[in-house]
């Protein structure tokens, strides 16, 4: 049975957390620190445009009490029950920590590690001390140091040099306590040469009420590949707030996807920076609103080093009351020559009472470019109806149709047909609903 | 505003509010701009619909209150824009006095809105 | 091919960075205090109200903070204490060319009007350090209605408009640089242009800062009323020096149901010039306004042209140049707000940042709930040239209404090696081929300026690119 926190953290819940979770020293001192960040750091100013959406005081945990961790499960020999794939591995984490573990045969004895973040800071210390904050340390927000000095447990996801893994890395992450404060964290490093596909997945079994504040960072070093598909399925009484950034190195590559269904009231930060020559970037995102939920999302694509290349694409789908803020950036470096950067976000509005903005924005410091981005926002195409209908489709199932066209180029980027079925699943019982 | 559909909520003693005086209190799970001039209390939505400025914050002059960010104003009677850089109006409320309380007519914050 | 030796002239020097030594007959002192403000009022001769509402606006203007956006070391960095706000340079105004002062007749002649150009001015406006010296009104507009004076005269003989319509599309709250304006005013065209007419040339206006540390602040309105159709032009250039300038414009229009306006600009303010303008029109029933703006000068611009669409099948249209070299900022962009159902709107913008400078784009389209049917299209294209050189776009789309059609794309990239090289391989040098493609680059916004306008323009650019090889 998790145990929870008093309500009204203070540092002195810091050490409480790193105890029950065995932490090493360093560790503990690390999370210190974040806290006197969180401590120090106001809350964000809302008339800067990437908070101008979204009420910073929704995510303060006064309402809520964070999870004191528990000892990490045993690493597991069979494959859990249940799997729609055939995973390269599994990791379960429930509140309180990572609970089921486990690796194929084949790469646990490559070297690949899935573990919890306070085993790994004593039997991967150097690696851990190297990445840990590394892409999302605690001075990159308020609620990121908070989530640094709070979270319980962890995962670290690690290939080791050479290794391409085959098959799928699939993550659950399940908050299920009510009026919890539940902080997911992940650290992936994939290292030289090393390939990996990681799903990472969010729910709330039982819809309880949870303040989420989620870190997911990591590093691709040079040549690597890192495919992350990131499944967000809050219950309708979450809010959620979660950033994401990989750091790629030279001739590094990664293909992201976030998909956002749940959360009552979601912030989110996504970012692939790319900092060695040649790295290439694809993110995707997509997102469905409904009712009266409210997506907030910013990507980044920041090239650092020359010849390097990323693509955007973020599609949003619109109904009922649901809002959505996008602001996306692309931004070159100085030094960064002859590098490729595009962006496109479409935001399709089923009702008139939804609300979209979109903000794609560039900031270019070196000439040799070529970067292009385009949005629209606009109701589904009454030309596209009507031909469906003329076809024999009612009208309902041709609006069905057209949005599910809208996710389409978006989901054919996934290779794995079993979690692409799930998606439409997912997705096409939303569109019903 | 049909007040069968909403419920009232308490917010303040009338002494709170004095003449000539705004401020903003939450209804629900909206935030509300309660004002009285030449004696009478009214409400409106609190965000001014020019650049999100909050009309509880700035100043009532007769029936006009004035967001404190670039000077837009509004009827607090009916919502009417009265000025630039505001296009738009704003929503209203209904607002009473009952048992000694000042009470403003507002939807309850939903269970996902906790 | 070789139809470019006529008009350019590559050795031409930049002739705009002369100046002429001061003569003023009154100069008030410099900073800014309530005693300037009433000072000027009294001069002028205004009414009460207006009085009153520059002392407001002072007050708003010490209260409200800088913006933190922009560029915000250049704006922190001017000093309103070391500018003169007000300055009177004759006592009379002239009623024809040539009662003009001889050394402000100079001026205008070495800013290059020639004889033919006059031919096509309906009326000029020219100010000359904060005050309108000369102004003249051709029979035909007379004739017809339209009313074309400097704002003080507007305020003079029509104090009824002008109370109606002043600082109703922009109130001196909106912003500091508003607010200043608010305050200390001078100068600026009044037009109005009675329903149903059509005013054929276009009008003209042109002003320039001189005075070591000038502030200039002049005031425009432009009222089109129903069915009416005008085109206003507004051009000006200023001389070089060590101290900088400010130059903080408001212009508002109103395009009533029907009127079609057009706002034409190119500012070519010297490179140690502060540009900071609020610009904005109220469009309604069927108005159609487009602000075609040419930005090449000053140290740092910040405009962003507005257009609101209040009334049903309102169109607006911005169409903008930006041309940033070393050591500027044109910070420059669009903004419209569709307020009323059936509106449409276009966005184009061009830059080009050369040599470090920095051109960046901002814009903020609007849907309002109920503006059903709106179309909206924004492009934004941007050339890099040089090291160091960048381009900003920050484009906001708040779009809180279904049934609407909003599109926006930008681009941004260097000059082609493959155009250059084809360029160059016809025996053009490669300064010569940059020219043409920059040329080829603002096309679509040369053509909607005025003949002589489009040949000015590609004469500065031309001098704007020298230097742009090894």
């Amino acid at each position: 049975m998790e145990a929870t926190l008093k309500n009204g953290v203070s540092s002195d819940d810091v050490r409480a957390i790193a105890e029950a979770a065995g932490e090493p020293e360093w560790l503990a001192t690390w999370r210190h620190d974040a806290w006197d960040v969180w401590e120090q750091t106001p809350l964000p100013d809302r008339v800067k445009h990437l908070w101008r959406y979204t009420d910073p005081e929704k995510f303060l945990i006064d309402k809520v009490t964070p999870v004191l961790p528990a000892a990490a499960g045993e690493a597991e020999d069979e494959l859990p029950a249940g799997m729609q794939e055939s995973p390269a591995g599994v990791g379960i984490v429930d509140d309180a920590s990572l609970q089921t573990s486990w690796l194929a045969p084949e790469w646990r004895e490559a070297g690949v590690v899935i573990t919890d973040l306070a085993t790994a800071a004593s039997t991967h210390e150097e690696l851990v001390r190297e990445h840990l904050g590394r892409a999302v340390g605690p001075g990159a927000g308020k609620f990121e140091a908070l989530n640094a000095a709070l979270f319980p447990g962890g995962v670290l996801v690690y290939v080791p040099c050479g290794v391409a893994v085959q098959g799928p890395i699939h993550l659950f992450r399940r908050h299920g306590i009510d009026l919890s404060a539940a902080f997911p964290r992940l650290l992936v490093v994939i290292d030289e040469g090393a390939e990996a596909t990681i799903i990472d997945e969010y729910s709330n079994p039982g819809d309880p009420r949870v303040v989420a504040n989620a870190v997911v960072e990591g590093t691709v070093l040079p040549n690597g590949h890192l495919n992350y598909f990131n499944i967000q399925r809050w219950g309708s009484r979450t809010r959620s707030h979660a950033r994401q950034r990989f750091l790629l190195q030279r001739d590094a590559s990664a293909s992201t996807v976030n998909i956002a269904l749940g959360g009552q009231y979601n912030k989110t930060d996504i970012a692939n920076i790319q900092q060695g020559e040649n790295a290439q970037s694809e993110m995707i995102g997509v997102t469905f609103g409904a009712g009266t939920q409210h997506f907030d999302t910013h990507t980044e694509h920041v090239h650092e080093a020359s010849n390097s290349f990323s693509d955007m694409d973020f599609k949003v789908v619109l109904e009922d009351e649901a809002r959505s803020a996008y602001t996306g950036l692309i931004r070159i470096e100085l030094d960064a020559a002859n590098c490729e950067a595009y962006q496109e976000n479409r935001n399709l509005m089923l009702d008139p009472t939804c609300s979209a903005h979109s903000i794609p924005e560039l900031e270019i410091l070196n000439e040799d470019v070529r970067c292009t981005h385009g949005a629209t926002v606009g109701p589904i195409d009454p030309d596209q109806v009507y031909y469906l209908k003329t076809r024999g489709l009612p009208e309902r199932e041709a609006e069905k149709l057209i949005v599910e066209g809208f996710f389409g180029p978006a989901l054919d980027r996934i290779e794995d047909e079993g979690l692409r079925d799930r998606l439409w699943g997912l997705i096409d019982d939303k569109i019903a609903d | 505003m049909n007040s069968d559909l909403h419920d009232w909520f308490d917010i303040a003693a009338p002494e709170e509010i004095s003449e000539g005086d705004v401020r903003t209190y939450l209804v629900g799970s909206e935030k509300v701009a309660v004002a009285r001039a030449e004696g009478t209390l009214y409400a409106v939505q609190d965000r001014c619909p020019h650049d999100n400025g909050p009309l509880g914050e700035g100043c009532l002059v007769g029936f006009a209150v004035r967001c404190p960010r670039h000077g837009a104003r509004f009827d607090v009677r009916d919502g009417r824009v009265l000025s630039a850089p505001a296009l738009v109006g704003i929503g209203t409320f209904e607002v009473r006095e009952l048992s000694g309380r000042v009470q403003v007519a507002g939807v309850p914050a939903t269970d996902d809105d906790w | 091919m070789s139809s470019r030796s006529d008009d350019l002239d590559i050795n031409d020097e930049y002739k705009y960075g002369f100046h002429d030594p001061e003569v003023a007959v009154y100069k008030a002192e410099k900073g800014l205090t309530e005693e300037v403000v009433r000072k000027m009022s009294e001069m002028k001769g205004e009414p009460d109200w207006m009085l009153e509402f520059r002392l407001q606006a002072l007050a708003t203007f010490r209260a409200k903070p800088m913006p933190k956006w922009g560029s915000t070391e250049l704006l922190n960095s001017i000093n309103f204490d070391e500018i003169y706000y007000y300055l009177k340079p004759t006592e009379e105004q002239g009623q024809t060319w040539d009662d003009v002062p001889e050394y402000i007749k100079n001026t205008f002649e070495k800013l290059g009007i020639p004889e033919a150009e006059r031919k096509f001015l309906a009326g000029v406006s020219a100010q000359y350090e904060s005050e309108v010296v000369y102004h003249s009104l051709q029979k035909e507009i007379e004739a017809q209605g339209v009313i074309f004076l400097d704002m003080d005269a507007g305020l003079r003989e029509h104090e009824e408009i002008v109370r109606k319509y002043f600082a109703s599309v922009i109130p001196a709250e909106d912003n500091k640089f508003s607010a200043l304006n608010s305050a200390v005013w001078s100068g600026g065209s009044f037009v109005y242009v009675p329903p149903g007419v059509e005013v054929t040339m276009p009008l003209q206006a042109y002003f320039r800062i001189n005075a070591e540390n000038m502030g200039q602040f002049e005031r425009t309105l432009i009222i089109a009323d129903e069915g009416s159709r005008v085109h206003y032009i507004e051009g000006c250039t200023a001389p070089t020096y060590v101290r900088d300038s400010l130059h903080s414009a408001v212009v508002e229009i109103i395009a009533m149901p029907g009127a079609q306006l057009r706002y034409t600009t190119i500012q070519n303010w010297s490179k140690n010039v502060y540009n900071l303008v609020t610009k904005r029109a109220n469009a309604y029933e069927n108005a159609v306004v487009e602000w075609v703006d040419g930005n090449l000068g000053s140290k740092l611009t910040m405009k962003y042209p507005c257009v609101n669409l209040l009334g049903e099948g309102a169109h607006g249209e911005i169409l903008s140049v930006a041309f940033a070299n070393e050591g500027q900022h044109q910070d420059a962009g669009a903004k419209i707000h569709h307020v009323a159902p059936r509106t449409t709107s276009r966005i184009t913008s061009k830059s080009i940042s050369k040599a470090g400078g920095r051109s960046s784009y901002r814009g903020m389209i609007k849907v309002e709930p109920g503006a059903v049917g709106a179309k909206v299209h924004v492009e934004c294209d941007a050339l890099l040239m040089g090291e160091s050189s960048r381009s900003d776009t920050y484009p906001t789309m708040e779009i809180a209404e279904e049934q609407v059609q909003v599109e926006h794309e930008a681009r941004v990239s260097k000059v082609g090696d493959e155009q250059l090289f084809y360029l160059m391989s016809r025996g053009l040098t490669e300064e010569e081929a940059l020219v043409m493609v920059v040329n080829g680059f603002i096309e679509p916004f040369v053509k909607e300026l005025p003949m002589e306008y489009a040949v000015e323009l590609n004469r500065l650019i031309q001098l704007e690119m020298e230097g742009s090889v090894g």
